[in-house]
């Protein structure tokens, strides 16, 4: 990633402007062209450095609910486990971890009703319930966003 | 809940698919559902504004860009302690996100937090301070062994 790329990538994460021509408004930002800020994230998007440009929701205010989970899963369950877990499109996140609860998910789904199927339905598939619920109660930050290494 | 006429919804479901990238991206998005670039623009700002789009951002891929050393660390915090903790936690650089979560008896932590450091030796030296510097010694790293999914959440006008 050059200096170029890792500046893009940088003012980008505060945020696309929201206008007719945004990638002009970055490039008058970076002092390059439109064309140029257009032709390094197609770039950046081939080489895989970039996955896509797209808007980050607060699910709440689109009626949905999000939480965690975690299940105890013998190790030479979690291929099988994580495929049924996976199974599910409310299950954005997964991921095997160091602990005795080794298989952790996040949902999202339209409500507390939705996410609580969900689980149950991951419990009962697997069998390796019961699963321990982990929704939020407070949020400190929250920020989708981490410095570019330069290196 | 806010809500969002049937219009909103069909903008939410649009931008979903991902911003082209192309000189004028909205006017494309607008046109695959009929509607003219103005209002799309208009209503995506209104959606912004609203706090329902937290930001139009740009999903890197932390493994390639050089996000290594990703650690979940869960912090058992005394009651009394839990919000001047989160928010000290929240301060710090090197961490994303930080959560209050429910205790169990099987798992007693209370404040879930992301840590990222370039590399996984320098986030546990990383963790380590985060512990000195809160006075929490009881903590737990929980180390991702392997990503089973990663995927975005779709998001659907519910049904009438």
């Amino acid at each position: 990633m050059n200096d170029l790329d890792s500046r893009l990538i940088e003012a980008i994460q505060d945020g696309l402007p929201i206008e007719a021509r945004p990638f002009r408004q970055l490039g008058l930002e970076l002092g390059i062209t439109e064309q140029e800020v257009l032709s390094s994230l197609s770039s950046l998007r081939r080489r895989g450095l970039i996955r896509d440009l797209s808007p980050v929701f607060a699910p709440r205010k689109l009626g949905y609910t999000t939480s965690l989970a975690c299940l105890k899963v013998p190790e030479e369950r979690v291929d099988e486990a994580a495929e049924i877990i996976n199974e599910h499109i409310e299950v954005t996140h997964n991921y095997l971890r160091e602990h005795e609860y080794n298989v952790w998910f996040a949902i999202v789904a339209p409500g507390d009703d939705a996410v609580e199927q969900v689980i149950a339905s991951i419990e009962e598939r697997t069998g390796c319930g019961p699963a321990l619920r982990l929704p939020y109660k407070r949020i400190f930050k929250l920020r989708a966003v981490f410095g570019v290494d330069r290196r | 809940m806010t809500e969002l006429d049937v219009k909103d919804w069909l903008v939410v479901e649009s931008l979903q698919s991902g911003i082209p990238l192309t000189d004028r991206p909205y006017a494309v998005l607008a046109e695959g559902i009929g509607m003219d670039e103005g209002e799309f623009i208009r209503r995506t700002a209104d959606l912004e504004a609203r706090g329902i789009i937290r930001r139009m951002g740009l999903r890197i891929r932390h493994h390639q860009a050089g996000v290594k050393g990703n650690i979940m660390v869960v912090w058992r915090v005394p009651e009394a302690r839990i919000e001047e903790v989160g928010q000290l936690l929240a301060k710090q650089s090197s961490i994303s996100h930080c959560y209050e979560r429910p205790m169990h008896p099987e798992l007693p932590y209370n404040v879930y937090s992301m840590v990222h450091a370039p590399d996984p030796e320098a986030a546990r030296v990383e963790v380590i301070r985060l512990a000195e510097l809160t006075g929490i010694d009881d903590y737990k790293m929980l180390t991702t062994v392997r990503e089973l999914k990663k995927s975005t959440p779709v998001y659907q006008r519910p049904e009438e």
